[in-house]
Protein backbone atom coordinates (compact mmCIF):
# COMPACT_ATOMS: atom_id res chain seq x y z
CA UNK A 1 0.00 0.00 0.00
CA UNK A 2 2.62 2.71 -0.71
CA UNK A 3 -0.27 4.83 -2.60
CA UNK A 4 -2.07 5.81 0.40
CA UNK A 5 0.73 7.88 2.16
CA UNK A 6 1.63 10.10 -1.14
CA UNK A 7 -2.12 10.43 -0.86
CA UNK A 8 -1.42 11.93 2.58
CA UNK A 9 1.28 13.93 1.83
CA UNK A 10 -0.33 15.51 -1.58
CA UNK A 11 -3.96 16.70 0.54
CA UNK A 12 -1.47 17.76 3.43
CA UNK A 13 0.78 19.87 0.94
CA UNK A 14 -2.28 21.09 -1.13
CA UNK A 15 -3.19 22.60 2.81
CA UNK A 16 0.11 23.97 3.00
CA UNK A 17 -0.21 25.59 -0.36
CA UNK A 18 -3.28 27.33 0.04
CA UNK A 19 -3.51 28.73 3.61
CA UNK A 20 -6.74 30.70 4.09
CA UNK A 21 -6.39 34.20 3.02
CA UNK A 22 -7.42 36.20 6.37
CA UNK A 23 -9.41 39.44 6.22
CA UNK A 24 -11.13 41.40 8.00
CA UNK A 25 -13.41 44.72 8.44
CA UNK A 26 -14.02 47.75 10.69
CA UNK A 27 -16.74 50.58 10.06
CA UNK A 28 -17.57 53.52 12.03
CA UNK A 29 -20.15 56.22 11.32
CA UNK A 30 -19.29 60.06 9.43
CA UNK A 31 -21.59 62.15 10.78
CA UNK A 32 -22.34 65.82 10.15
CA UNK A 33 -25.27 68.50 10.49
CA UNK A 34 -26.40 70.63 8.45
CA UNK A 35 -27.21 74.40 10.21
CA UNK A 36 -30.50 75.98 9.75
CA UNK A 37 -29.17 78.99 6.97
CA UNK A 38 -28.91 82.05 8.62
CA UNK A 39 -31.25 85.53 7.70
CA UNK A 40 -31.17 88.80 9.09
CA UNK A 41 -33.47 91.61 8.23
CA UNK A 42 -33.62 94.85 10.34
CA UNK A 43 -35.28 98.45 10.38
CA UNK A 44 -33.74 101.69 11.21
CA UNK A 45 -32.66 103.10 13.60
CA UNK A 46 -34.19 106.80 13.47
CA UNK A 47 -33.54 109.73 15.12
CA UNK A 48 -36.58 112.07 13.56
CA UNK A 49 -36.05 115.68 13.39
CA UNK A 50 -32.90 117.53 15.16
CA UNK A 51 -32.47 120.66 15.14
CA UNK A 52 -29.23 122.48 13.94
CA UNK A 53 -27.08 122.36 17.05
CA UNK A 54 -28.72 119.92 19.30
CA UNK A 55 -28.47 116.17 21.10
CA UNK A 56 -30.71 113.82 21.08
CA UNK A 57 -30.82 110.06 22.24
CA UNK A 58 -32.74 107.17 20.92
CA UNK A 59 -32.44 104.29 23.81
CA UNK A 60 -32.09 100.82 22.27
CA UNK A 61 -35.74 99.05 22.87
CA UNK A 62 -37.17 102.20 20.87
CA UNK A 63 -34.28 102.27 18.21
CA UNK A 64 -33.38 100.18 15.24
CA UNK A 65 -33.90 96.53 15.39
CA UNK A 66 -32.42 93.47 14.23
CA UNK A 67 -33.75 89.91 13.60
CA UNK A 68 -31.46 87.12 13.01
CA UNK A 69 -32.68 83.45 12.35
CA UNK A 70 -30.43 80.90 12.84
CA UNK A 71 -29.82 77.14 14.37
CA UNK A 72 -31.27 76.65 17.50
CA UNK A 73 -28.66 76.47 20.41
CA UNK A 74 -25.52 77.15 18.23
CA UNK A 75 -22.58 79.47 19.19
CA UNK A 76 -22.67 82.28 16.57
CA UNK A 77 -20.27 84.87 16.22
CA UNK A 78 -22.40 88.57 15.69
CA UNK A 79 -19.74 91.38 14.62
CA UNK A 80 -21.00 94.91 14.16
CA UNK A 81 -19.86 97.84 12.52
CA UNK A 82 -21.18 100.78 13.23
CA UNK A 83 -20.68 104.61 12.31
CA UNK A 84 -19.05 107.63 13.55
CA UNK A 85 -21.62 110.04 12.11
CA UNK A 86 -23.99 110.53 9.94
CA UNK A 87 -22.32 113.44 7.76
CA UNK A 88 -20.48 116.76 8.38
CA UNK A 89 -21.53 117.91 11.44
CA UNK A 90 -23.21 115.36 12.75
CA UNK A 91 -21.49 113.10 15.23
CA UNK A 92 -23.17 109.27 16.96
CA UNK A 93 -22.33 108.44 20.39
CA UNK A 94 -22.72 106.34 23.20
CA UNK A 95 -24.19 103.80 21.29
CA UNK A 96 -26.19 100.60 23.29
CA UNK A 97 -26.99 97.26 22.20
CA UNK A 98 -29.34 95.04 23.14
CA UNK A 99 -29.98 91.49 22.52
CA UNK A 100 -32.91 89.02 23.20
CA UNK A 101 -34.19 85.13 22.17
CA UNK A 102 -37.65 86.61 22.37
CA UNK A 103 -39.16 89.77 20.59
CA UNK A 104 -39.31 91.93 24.20
CA UNK A 105 -36.40 94.73 24.13
CA UNK A 106 -37.94 95.22 27.92
CA UNK A 107 -36.52 92.26 29.16
CA UNK A 108 -32.84 92.10 26.44
CA UNK A 109 -29.57 92.07 27.69
CA UNK A 110 -27.05 94.71 27.28
CA UNK A 111 -24.32 93.82 25.04
CA UNK A 112 -20.86 95.64 26.02
CA UNK A 113 -19.90 98.51 23.13
CA UNK A 114 -16.29 99.03 23.57
CA UNK A 115 -15.87 100.42 19.80
CA UNK A 116 -17.71 101.19 17.06
CA UNK A 117 -16.36 98.42 15.23
CA UNK A 118 -16.64 94.48 17.55
CA UNK A 119 -17.98 91.25 17.94
CA UNK A 120 -19.88 88.72 20.42
CA UNK A 121 -20.70 85.44 20.71
CA UNK A 122 -24.36 84.50 21.04
CA UNK A 123 -26.50 81.64 21.41
CA UNK A 124 -30.37 81.31 21.31
CA UNK A 125 -32.69 78.17 22.64
CA UNK A 126 -35.01 79.61 20.28
CA UNK A 127 -33.36 80.05 17.06
CA UNK A 128 -34.41 83.38 17.16
CA UNK A 129 -32.05 86.64 18.05
CA UNK A 130 -33.34 89.81 18.34
CA UNK A 131 -30.75 92.85 18.48
CA UNK A 132 -31.94 96.58 19.54
CA UNK A 133 -29.60 99.83 18.68
CA UNK A 134 -29.40 103.06 20.39
CA UNK A 135 -27.11 105.77 20.02
CA UNK A 136 -27.00 109.77 20.39
CA UNK A 137 -26.76 112.36 17.54
CA UNK A 138 -25.17 115.54 18.25
CA UNK A 139 -24.96 118.39 15.67
CA UNK A 140 -23.06 121.11 15.17
CA UNK A 141 -24.47 123.89 13.50
CA UNK A 142 -25.00 121.10 10.69
CA UNK A 143 -26.54 122.33 7.33
CA UNK A 144 -30.18 121.17 7.01
CA UNK A 145 -30.70 118.09 5.01
CA UNK A 146 -31.20 114.32 5.57
CA UNK A 147 -28.08 112.13 6.91
CA UNK A 148 -27.92 108.80 6.93
CA UNK A 149 -25.26 105.75 7.19
CA UNK A 150 -25.34 101.95 7.42
CA UNK A 151 -25.10 100.20 10.47
CA UNK A 152 -23.33 96.37 9.20
CA UNK A 153 -24.43 93.01 11.01
CA UNK A 154 -22.48 90.18 10.44
CA UNK A 155 -23.15 86.83 11.92
CA UNK A 156 -21.58 83.83 11.37
CA UNK A 157 -21.34 79.91 12.80
CA UNK A 158 -18.94 79.21 15.06
CA UNK B 1 11.48 0.55 2.90
CA UNK B 2 8.41 0.50 5.38
CA UNK B 3 10.07 3.78 6.73
CA UNK B 4 9.45 5.67 3.74
CA UNK B 5 5.88 5.95 3.66
CA UNK B 6 6.03 7.04 7.60
CA UNK B 7 9.10 9.71 7.09
CA UNK B 8 6.89 11.27 3.90
CA UNK B 9 3.79 11.46 6.51
CA UNK B 10 6.24 13.10 9.50
CA UNK B 11 7.33 15.44 6.93
CA UNK B 12 3.69 16.75 5.44
CA UNK B 13 2.16 16.70 9.29
CA UNK B 14 5.13 19.25 10.46
CA UNK B 15 4.67 21.72 6.76
CA UNK B 16 0.81 21.53 8.23
CA UNK B 17 1.87 22.47 11.73
CA UNK B 18 4.25 25.33 10.32
CA UNK B 19 1.18 26.03 8.64
CA UNK B 20 -0.99 26.48 11.59
CA UNK B 21 1.29 28.03 13.23
CA UNK B 22 1.16 31.57 11.39
CA UNK B 23 -1.99 32.49 13.04
CA UNK B 24 -3.72 34.51 10.66
CA UNK B 25 -6.28 36.10 12.78
CA UNK B 26 -6.39 40.12 12.06
CA UNK B 27 -8.83 42.20 14.22
CA UNK B 28 -10.26 45.98 12.68
CA UNK B 29 -11.83 48.03 15.35
CA UNK B 30 -13.21 51.70 13.70
CA UNK B 31 -12.68 53.63 17.01
CA UNK B 32 -14.65 56.66 15.32
CA UNK B 33 -15.65 57.91 12.29
CA UNK B 34 -15.26 61.13 10.24
CA UNK B 35 -16.93 64.28 12.05
CA UNK B 36 -18.12 67.00 10.24
CA UNK B 37 -19.89 68.88 12.93
CA UNK B 38 -22.04 71.67 11.99
CA UNK B 39 -21.99 72.73 8.17
CA UNK B 40 -23.25 75.72 6.75
CA UNK B 41 -25.13 75.32 3.48
CA UNK B 42 -23.27 76.21 0.38
CA UNK B 43 -19.64 76.30 1.92
CA UNK B 44 -17.90 72.69 1.78
CA UNK B 45 -16.12 71.51 5.03
CA UNK B 46 -12.96 69.18 5.17
CA UNK B 47 -11.56 67.49 7.93
CA UNK B 48 -7.93 66.85 7.73
CA UNK B 49 -6.76 63.29 8.63
CA UNK B 50 -4.81 64.25 10.94
CA UNK B 51 -7.40 66.68 13.03
CA UNK B 52 -7.34 63.75 16.31
CA UNK B 53 -11.31 65.10 17.30
CA UNK B 54 -12.95 64.91 13.80
CA UNK B 55 -10.74 62.43 11.17
CA UNK B 56 -11.69 59.03 11.33
CA UNK B 57 -9.57 56.31 12.59
CA UNK B 58 -9.51 52.67 12.89
CA UNK B 59 -7.07 50.23 14.47
CA UNK B 60 -5.30 47.30 12.89
CA UNK B 61 -4.61 44.53 16.05
CA UNK B 62 -2.68 41.28 13.70
CA UNK B 63 -0.96 38.30 14.63
CA UNK B 64 2.74 38.18 14.08
CA UNK B 65 5.27 41.09 13.78
CA UNK B 66 5.78 42.97 10.67
CA UNK B 67 3.34 41.55 8.64
CA UNK B 68 2.01 42.85 5.34
CA UNK B 69 -1.24 43.97 4.89
CA UNK B 70 -3.50 45.26 2.09
CA UNK B 71 -5.89 48.25 3.32
CA UNK B 72 -8.93 48.87 1.34
CA UNK B 73 -11.81 51.26 2.18
CA UNK B 74 -15.45 51.19 1.13
CA UNK B 75 -15.89 55.23 0.91
CA UNK B 76 -19.26 56.45 1.07
CA UNK B 77 -20.21 58.92 -1.39
CA UNK B 78 -22.54 60.67 0.01
CA UNK B 79 -23.95 61.70 3.73
CA UNK B 80 -27.77 61.00 4.13
CA UNK B 81 -29.85 63.33 5.82
CA UNK B 82 -33.42 64.00 6.49
CA UNK B 83 -35.69 62.73 4.19
CA UNK B 84 -33.12 60.53 1.95
CA UNK B 85 -30.97 64.03 1.28
CA UNK B 86 -27.51 63.46 0.03
CA UNK B 87 -25.03 65.52 1.04
CA UNK B 88 -21.75 64.86 -1.54
CA UNK B 89 -18.20 63.60 0.09
CA UNK B 90 -14.85 64.09 -1.95
CA UNK B 91 -11.66 62.07 -1.41
CA UNK B 92 -8.10 63.54 -2.65
CA UNK B 93 -5.33 61.81 -2.90
CA UNK B 94 -3.42 62.20 0.88
CA UNK B 95 -7.16 62.00 3.05
CA UNK B 96 -5.94 58.78 4.16
CA UNK B 97 -2.83 57.97 6.26
CA UNK B 98 -1.50 54.53 7.92
CA UNK B 99 0.94 54.41 11.02
CA UNK B 100 2.56 51.67 12.53
CA UNK B 101 3.07 53.44 15.65
CA UNK B 102 -0.63 54.11 15.62
CA UNK B 103 0.33 57.69 16.14
CA UNK B 104 -1.97 60.15 14.47
CA UNK B 105 1.32 62.57 14.26
CA UNK B 106 3.36 59.68 11.98
CA UNK B 107 1.05 58.80 9.09
CA UNK B 108 2.30 57.72 5.59
CA UNK B 109 -0.24 59.37 3.66
CA UNK B 110 -2.71 57.45 0.88
CA UNK B 111 -4.85 57.36 -1.32
CA UNK B 112 -8.50 56.21 0.51
CA UNK B 113 -9.78 55.62 -2.83
CA UNK B 114 -7.31 52.42 -3.73
CA UNK B 115 -6.18 49.87 -1.71
CA UNK B 116 -2.72 50.43 0.16
CA UNK B 117 0.01 47.70 1.39
CA UNK B 118 1.10 48.37 4.91
CA UNK B 119 3.69 46.97 6.98
CA UNK B 120 2.12 46.17 10.79
CA UNK B 121 4.28 47.36 13.71
CA UNK B 122 6.84 44.46 15.52
CA UNK B 123 3.81 44.00 17.46
CA UNK B 124 1.28 43.18 14.95
CA UNK B 125 -0.45 46.87 15.39
CA UNK B 126 -1.49 49.30 13.22
CA UNK B 127 -3.69 52.53 12.91
CA UNK B 128 -5.71 54.06 9.46
CA UNK B 129 -6.76 57.64 9.23
CA UNK B 130 -8.88 59.31 7.07
CA UNK B 131 -10.17 62.94 6.73
CA UNK B 132 -12.19 64.13 3.60
CA UNK B 133 -14.23 67.05 2.54
CA UNK B 134 -18.04 67.02 2.34
CA UNK B 135 -20.31 69.96 0.45
CA UNK B 136 -23.35 70.92 1.18
CA UNK B 137 -25.56 72.67 -1.28
CA UNK B 138 -27.00 75.91 -0.98
CA UNK B 139 -30.59 74.77 -0.22
CA UNK B 140 -29.57 71.70 1.54
CA UNK B 141 -32.07 70.68 4.14
CA UNK B 142 -30.86 71.05 7.64
CA UNK B 143 -30.57 68.21 9.57
CA UNK B 144 -28.56 64.89 11.09
CA UNK B 145 -26.72 63.46 8.27
CA UNK B 146 -24.17 60.08 8.39
CA UNK B 147 -22.94 57.69 6.16
CA UNK B 148 -21.15 54.02 7.17
CA UNK B 149 -17.30 54.17 6.15
CA UNK B 150 -15.65 50.25 5.97
CA UNK B 151 -12.12 49.50 6.41
CA UNK B 152 -11.25 45.86 5.61
CA UNK B 153 -7.50 44.32 5.88
CA UNK B 154 -6.08 41.28 4.46
CA UNK B 155 -2.74 39.80 4.83
CA UNK B 156 -1.05 39.93 1.72
CA UNK B 157 0.33 36.51 1.59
Amino acid sequence: MPVRPVIVFMCLALLRAHPAAAQASGSALMTGTVLTAITITGSDLSFGNVMSSDSKRVAAPLGGRFVVTMAAATPVTIAYALPASLGPQVTLSAWELLSNSVNDGATAQAIPVGALNGSFTASTPTGSLYLWVGATVTTANAGVGSYSQPITLTVTYN
Amino acid sequence: MRIMPRLVVGLAALLVAASAGRAQSIQVTGIQGVSFGGMVPGISKAVSRTDALNAARFDIKGAGSGRTVQLQFSLPAALTGPGGASLPLSYTSGDAGFSAQQSIGNQTGFDPRTAFIATLSASGRGSVFLGCRASPAANQPSGSYSATLTLTVAYVL
